[in-house]
């Protein structure tokens, strides 16, 4: 029984440093995604001339339904944006964006500089000409490469720490109770 | 004072919404509204903030996506609605870039008559044959209203002979009433619609790519759109086109246009008149300005 107890705790910590360097994985992979998105928004104003509403729609379709669980969940935030344009159109755009951030789950693998980009994004989309659009989406997606790039860099190693971390302390609980 | 709460004074203004044809805001002054009774001045006290409100919300906070209209003093809105601007023009190389501190709007709501067509229509046909019409009209005297149901008939086909394949150039979004790539308003079923697209441009391209036998165009009169309308015509292809003008002698009083009579370019003239309601029809007249309308 005392081995048994052992091993599930040897497991649960090997797992948790698995579920760690899942995290910094998925992190790159939503990252990703926004930055996709933000891609496509740029070539939906400056190429197709789309209002906010439009290409919010087109884009956020697509991704919504190219992807499932945590990675839907970009594409889900726009179409909840473009939602609520239809709905209020009154408010002011960067309010809604920055409402409908707050409904992103706990569990997003985003870190507070991510959304600080993204939410600084939505105050200034839709103001002013196209140039500004475009200037605003490229400092975003500035933003976002120079967070993907570190995270990049990192993720190999960083990865191979938390699992091996984890395998070595679930292998000393072993060690030191066994 | 927001366009919200500026939309729930317009409804307690005005008892039936529907009535409005045109409303207008100036900052500082009370909102004018004008319906098919005539004019009534509002207790609404209109300020900057409103007109801001106002044109966000016909942006659809996508103010960079009318650039072009609003250089040209206008946007146009989901169901064809025209709204107009006045305020400080930013001029640059001599053309209009935009225009700030946005003081007048003029909001003309656009109405889809079905039937207006019908009593003109004889006039514009010889047997089976659409004749290349032109329709003259003053601002605000319902020419697109009547250019969008001659558009229809023709669509689709009635006494007078079959459905015919029409194509539009609507540059400002105010025939069709596009909304998504899908024409709000009732062209018919054999209309092809290009939306947003300069109209010269448009028509060689709809000529190209449609093969119309009909093709219609709203307030033509650029040297582009002149020579595209001839070359339709030289296609064997038919013109419905509208230009503003108060009458026959308006319109002969500019060059280019008083070429194409000369030239008998264009077989019927309608004209239009705004009193003593929109879409009175003044007269009908042939190649040669003989009214027609009148012999019956």
């Amino acid at each position: 029984m005392k081995y048994l107890g052992l091993l599930c705790m040897a497991a649960a910590v090997v797992a948790g440093g698995f579920l760690l360097a899942g995290e910094w994985e998925m992190r790159v992979k939503m990252l990703g995604i926004f930055r996709q998105m933000a891609v496509y928004l740029k070539a939906r104003i400056l190429y197709s001339n789309e209002t906010l509403p439009e290409a919010l729609k087109e884009i956020g379709s697509r991704f919504s339904d190219g992807n499932s669980g945590m990675a839907a969940e970009a594409g889900l935030f726009f179409l909840r944006v473009e939602k609520r344009m239809e709905e209020e159109a009154g408010k002011p755009f960067a309010e809604i964006w920055k409402e409908e951030m707050e409904k992103f789950p706990d569990d997003l693998p985003l870190r507070k500089q991510d959304l600080e980009a993204l939410q600084a994004l939505g105050e200034n989309l839709g103001y002013a000409d196209k140039k500004t659009q475009e200037r605003t989406i490229l400092f975003y997606l500035e933003q976002a490469d120079d967070s993907l790039a570190f995270l990049k860099k990192e993720m190999e190693s960083r990865t191979k720490l938390y699992r091996s971390l984890g395998m070595a302390a679930g292998l000393f609980i072993l060690v030191l109770f066994a | 004072m927001n366009a919200e709460i500026f939309e729930q004074m317009l409804r307690n203004a005005v008892s039936d919404m529907k009535m409005i044809r045109e409303i207008r805001i100036r900052a500082g002054k009370t909102v004018m509204i004008y319906t098919d009774t005539g004019e009534k001045e509002t207790e609404i006290l209109a300020d900057q903030e409103l007109i801001r409100g106002i044109i966000e919300i016909c942006s659809r906070h996508s103010l960079y996506a009318y650039e072009r209209e609003i250089s040209q003093g206008f946007l146009t809105i989901r169901g064809g609605h025209r709204v107009g601007i006045a305020g400080k023009a930013v001029v640059e190389d001599g053309h209009v870039r935009t225009v700030r501190d946005l003081s007048s709007l003029n909001i003309r709501v656009a109405h889809e008559v079905k039937g207006c067509a019908k009593n003109v229509l004889p006039y514009l046909m010889d047997g089976e044959t659409f004749l290349d019409t032109l329709l003259i009209s003053p601002p605000g005297a319902g020419k697109t209203t009547l250019l969008r149901d001659l558009i229809r008939e023709l669509s689709y086909g009635g006494t007078w002979g079959a459905g015919k394949n029409v194509s539009v150039v609507d540059e400002r979004s105010e025939i069709a009433a596009c909304f998504g790539g899908i024409a709000q308003c009732d062209l018919g079923p054999r209309t092809d619609v290009m939306d947003g697209c300069p109209k010269s441009e448009g028509m060689l391209m709809m000529l190209r790519s449609m093969a119309p036998q009909v093709l219609a165009v709203d307030e033509a009169g650029g040297e582009g759109e002149i020579l595209a309308m001839k070359y339709g015509m030289n296609c064997g292809c038919r013109i419905l086109a509208t230009v503003h003008g108060a009458d026959v002698g308006d319109i002969m009083k500019r060059p280019a246009w008083r070429e194409l009579a000369e030239e008998k370019v264009f077989s019927r003239y309608v004209v239009l008149s705004g009193v003593p309601g929109p879409g009175t029809i003044v007269g009908i007249y042939d190649v040669n300005f003989q009214r027609m309308d009148k012999r019956n």
